[in-house]
């Protein structure tokens, strides 16, 4: 009895990091929902895209969450900033804004947040377009993303190869 | 009761020291907002001091550049960058200015360059924080007619190892142009020669 509960916590313990993972995701789409009022759309095959590539292994990237909101009303001079505040909040500490690009010209707006660990760089993608919108979240891995920056084209060809 | 009332007084100090350069960052970013409000575009990049760190990695100690680039990230806290553009001329006051650099004029702020080109219409002001003899900030305001860059470095930063973060985590690179120095003294130099011609 008490090795299967400890079985148990084994399992729970490692369950741990991939909910924290979604938990981060599913409430900046939950605070996407909110503030204008959708739901993300259903996109045939996401899933199983998205596990092919994690599979395929692509380089620096180890994992990957997209989620896309169609028709979603949000007129011009809408508060985004006070949507800012939210997803930050939603966030928590360990995430850090990196990027906010605004433009009045198409009312879009983009913010970028990174969380930045020993071994791998979390980042949050979340963009704003009149009409749509898409929450992007991705795991890049800092050995194969300095091995890409310090010789893309070494990475390219050796990439090539491999596939 | 002495001692306790040194202790309160030494504290208070420490608060307030820690108050001022956070209440200088609160109205330089109500200043931003501001701005924000005027500007067409908006890009703004914030590097703390975990995504510094995770930028220093990238950074490789055998090139020369990278290896002091990454001998000035490790004293610094973050790097902050708003940049705005404007639609036409005169979106923003010298009202807008005077409020953005209303937090440097503190006792620890000093302007140590104000770069004016008439050519361009171009003003890059640099201010420096000095605490205890060692710089421990500065900010950039380059303005063009149309575009308002704000740039705060938070840290220890040798003013000399500086000017080689330009160009990198979009800190704008400020390149001093000689060439209307250098045609002066091509002038001077033929004006000197005219007048020994005429001499002869």
């Amino acid at each position: 009895m008490s090795r299967r509960a400890l079985d148990l916590l084994l399992v729970v313990a490692l369950a741990i990091p991939c909910f924290a993972g979604d938990r981060e995701f599913n409430s900046v789409v939950s605070t996407v929902e909110t503030q204008y009022g959708v739901h993300k759309m259903h996109v045939p095959l996401l899933g199983f895209a998205t596990f092919c590539l994690k599979m395929a292994g692509t380089p620096g990237t180890s994992d990957m969450k997209i989620a896309v909101f169609q028709h979603m009303p949000r007129p011009r001079g809408s508060s985004d900033l006070e949507f800012e505040q939210r997803v930050t909040s939603s966030l928590g500490p360990e995430w850090q804004r990196f990027v906010r690009v605004r433009t009045q010209e198409n009312n879009g707006f983009t913010i970028i947040y990174t969380n930045a660990g020993e071994k791998d760089i979390k980042m949050m993608i979340v963009t704003l377009q009149p009409d749509d919108a898409t929450v992007v979240q991705v795991k890049l891995k800092s050995s194969d993303l300095k091995r890409w920056i310090d010789d893309p084209e070494g990475m390219a060809d050796q990439d090539a190869h491999e596939n | 009761m002495k001692r306790r009332l040194t202790f309160i007084f030494v504290f208070l100090v420490g608060m307030l020291s820690a108050w001022l350069p956070a209440r200088a960052q609160d109205s330089s970013d109500a200043s931003l907002s501001k701005l924000e409000e005027k500007a067409s575009k908006t890009v703004d990049v914030s590097l703390d001091q975990s995504m510094l760190q995770f930028a220093d990695r990238f950074l490789n100690e055998k090139d020369a550049d990278q290896a002091k680039a990454r001998r000035i990230i490790a004293k610094l806290r973050g790097v902050y960058v708003h940049n705005f553009e404007f639609e036409k001329d005169g979106s923003y006051s010298a009202d807008d200015l005077a409020a953005l650099r209303l937090p440097l004029k503190g006792p620890e702020w000093s302007r140590i360059v104000n770069v004016k080109s008439k050519h361009n219409d171009e003003n890059v002001e640099v201010y420096f924080r000095k605490v205890d003899g060692k710089f421990q900030g500065l900010v950039v305001i380059a303005t063009q007619p149309t575009q308002l860059t704000y740039v705060h470095i938070d840290g220890e930063i040798d003013p000399d190892e500086l000017m080689q973060l330009g160009g990198q985590f979009g800190i704008p690179r400020v390149d001093v142009d000689h060439s209307d120095k250098d045609k002066d003294k091509e002038k001077d130099k033929e004006k000197d020669k005219d007048k020994k011609g005429e001499d002869e």
